[in-house]
């Protein structure tokens, strides 16, 4: 079989010789993490608005996409009423869909990536086949680096997770970056300062 | 017979104007790298990790894929082993036909490159369509990759604009990134949506909860895998690291080594399938574990395909991956090509100045000018090369080996050079003269200059 056969040659021709694993010691502190984020959001063509509370939100949404009809809305705190998800017979039928509304669990200031699990996640899929999306992040969430970011999660609990870093992009032609490759065509990040 | 690198390159030099704008794109590409690497104090130290996590890993390969194998079974994941590519390819074959799967859709994944299973599915009667744009655009014109993280950077729009209007009919001559991608993507959407599997390759794999890390820009392995029932992993078994937080080094350096920007807009992590789904991982070996013995060779596998290396090398730039006509174009592909064939990739390891550049840039510090000088040598040493070559080394090394002669023909040189017509050296058998023009002679040679101001 070939699984004995791999790990047998393996352990006959492995390095010997003492490689420890390295402590990192990156965990910087979290001041200007906000200041950062912010900064960054823009250089990964990501859209920001700051809300006091999560009760400005569904005005801020609406000023923003006035033209989008078909919405998923799976943050409870914000007052909009989409598409009921759970009611679709078939994922397919999300195709299109023109905004998706969801909670980041954490924020990393030196990339703008934010971290989506399937915790918050009604369907997988969600975040990656509406045109336009909104991610919901917490200002206390945001974290210095990618170091802090993964000792935190540590504590989370997931199936999936996936760091998003801006809107869907390629530069695979003549290396032009284009806005909108295979997932959504704009990200706008809504930071709740309260 | 496999042709040379040397004529290879030769083709693709013909074109001028195309080798400058192909240079030119890729130095862009190493600058961006720069800045990104500048832009983090640690970054030093980040590389050390980075090569010290991967060196640890592989000393202890067996325990950690162990380790792997046994929590993503936790997870609900099937996990398979594969020797080769061929088993790859036939256990990946095995699954889809208990899934009577029609359509494939699968994301960017050098390994299937490696095992050429595209064309075995499509032997099979299974349709697999590539999901990352330039993968597709080389699918449709039917070659492989020319980069590994840029796989139709050898291609310009207006071919681009010419394949896609005879392919899916778009405007003929509308030459604009923006409107081709555009093209792309509702072709790729309805792809998405009429596909029964997908696979994807993987960037890392964690031992330590046995999830899957997978990077892309487009989102297209995250859109292949969360409509269909079924995904399906391949990865080779030195993708593996030990914990979830050793992630934290190689998610700040693989995509700013790669195209200089802070982190790929997606870094997906798969852990269990999602309902009514399942998920299956494949191993593969094919020839890695062989490579673990070789003392000067292992720490190639410490290799994160970023493709740095490519895009600062000059003869990567100024020659283009098909040149190569391997999988893995460019330094790294060099030192890695010939632990699966080293005489059919003999004349790879020496299509190289040795300059380093590729080594200084390398996230995870594998001494890839080093090895190349080390494959040469082993290389000269096996009796693969071509008979001429051999001589004419031969010659070479009797000259340069002995310092009397050395001296003599260094000082023949020097005057018939000085005083010959110089057709005598700029002709079609001094292949150094090509293109360019022999430099001029020095008066006296760095020795006699030395002991003159002794």
């Amino acid at each position: 079989m070939s699984r004995e056969e791999i790990l047998k040659n393996i352990a006959k021709n492995k390095p010997k010789g003492n490689f420890p694993l390295p402590e990192i010691d990156l965990y910087l502190t979290k001041e200007n993490a906000f200041t950062s984020f912010i900064e960054m959001l823009p250089k990964i063509s990501a859209k920001i608005e700051i809300a006091k509370n999560y009760s400005k939100i569904a005005t801020l949404v609406e000023e923003s996409f006035t033209t989008k009809i078909r919405i998923v809305n799976t943050v409870d705190a914000v007052a909009i009423q989409g598409i009921d998800v759970n009611k679709l017979k078939n994922l397919k039928e999300l195709d299109l869909l023109d905004l998706a509304i969801i909670k980041g669990d954490l924020a990393v200031a030196e990339n703008g990536a934010i971290w989506v699990s399937d915790k918050n996640l009604p369907h997988r899929i969600l975040p990656f086949i509406c045109e336009n999306l909104v991610i919901i992040i917490d200002k206390s969430t945001i974290v210095n680096n990618m170091h802090q970011a993964y000792k935190l999660q540590n504590d989370l609990d997931y199936n999936y997770g996936v760091f998003i870093a801006g809107p869907s992009k390629t530069a695979d032609i003549e290396q032009s970056l284009v806005v909108g490759a295979q997932g959504p065509r704009n990200l706008m990040v809504i930071i709740v300062d309260n | 017979m496999r042709s040379s690198i040397k004529n290879r390159s030769e083709a693709f030099l013909q074109n001028n104007e195309r080798t400058n704008w192909h240079d030119k794109a890729l130095w862009f590409v190493r600058e961006k790298r720069d800045l990104a690497a500048k832009a983090i104090p640690e970054w030093e130290k980040l590389r050390v990790f980075a090569s010290e996590i991967k060196t640890h890993t592989l000393a202890n390969l067996d325990q950690y894929l162990i380790e792997f194998e046994e929590n993503a079974i936790k997870n609900g994941v099937k996990v398979h082993w594969a020797r080769d590519g061929e088993e790859h390819n036939q256990i990946i074959e095995n699954i889809l036909q208990q899934h009577q799967v029609k359509k494939v859709v699968k994301s960017k994944s050098m390994l299937t490159e490696e095992c050429h299973l595209n064309p075995y599915l499509e032997s099979k009667g299974i349709e697999v369509v590539d999901t990352d744009l330039g993968e597709r655009i080389i699918q449709l014109k039917g070659e492989p990759p020319s980069h590994i993280v840029m796989p139709a950077i050898h291609l310009k729009k207006e071919e681009v604009s010419d394949l896609f209007h005879e392919k899916w009919q778009t405007e003929k001559g509308n030459n604009d990134p923006a409107y081709l991608t555009y093209q792309a993507r509702l072709s790729l959407r309805k792809d998405f949506l009429t596909a029964d599997a997908s696979i994807t390759g993987i960037n890392f794999a964690i031992a330590e909860t046995g999830e899957v890390v997978v990077c892309t820009n487009e989102g297209n392995a995250d859109m292949g895998t969360h409509i269909v029932p079924l995904q399906i992993h391949s990865m080779g078994i030195e993708k593996l690291i030990p914990k979830r937080e050793n992630l934290g080094v190689f998610t700040r350096i693989l995509a700013r080594s790669a195209t200089g920007q802070p982190i790929t807009v997606y870094t997906s992590h798969f852990r269990k399938p999602k309902p009514k789904s399942e998920m299956h991982i494949v191993l593969v070996d094919n020839f890695r574990s062989n490579r673990l013995e070789k003392d000067k060779y292992w720490s190639s596998l410490k290799c994160i395909r970023c493709g740095a290396c490519m895009n600062t090398c000059p003869i990567y730039r100024r020659s283009g991956g098909h040149s190569y006509d391997a999988t893995i174009p460019g330094p790294i592909g060099s030192i890695l090509s010939p632990n699966i064939d080293t005489k059919k990739y003999s004349d790879l390891p020496f299509a190289s100045t040795l300059c380093g550049s590729c080594t200084d840039v390398c996230p995870v510090k594998i001494n890839i000018h080093e090895q190349l000088f080390f494959w040469r040598q082993d290389i000269g040493k096996s009796n693969v090369l071509p008979k001429s070559k051999q001589r004419a080394m031969k010659i070479m090394g009797s000259i340069l080996g002995n310092p009397s002669t050395y001296k003599l023909f260094g000082k023949i040189a020097r005057i018939s050079m000085k005083l010959l017509p110089s057709f005598v050296f700029e002709n079609r058998l001094n292949t150094w003269a090509k293109n360019r023009k022999m430099p001029e002679a020095p008066k006296e040679s760095f020795q006699e200059w030395y002991q003159k101001r002794k």
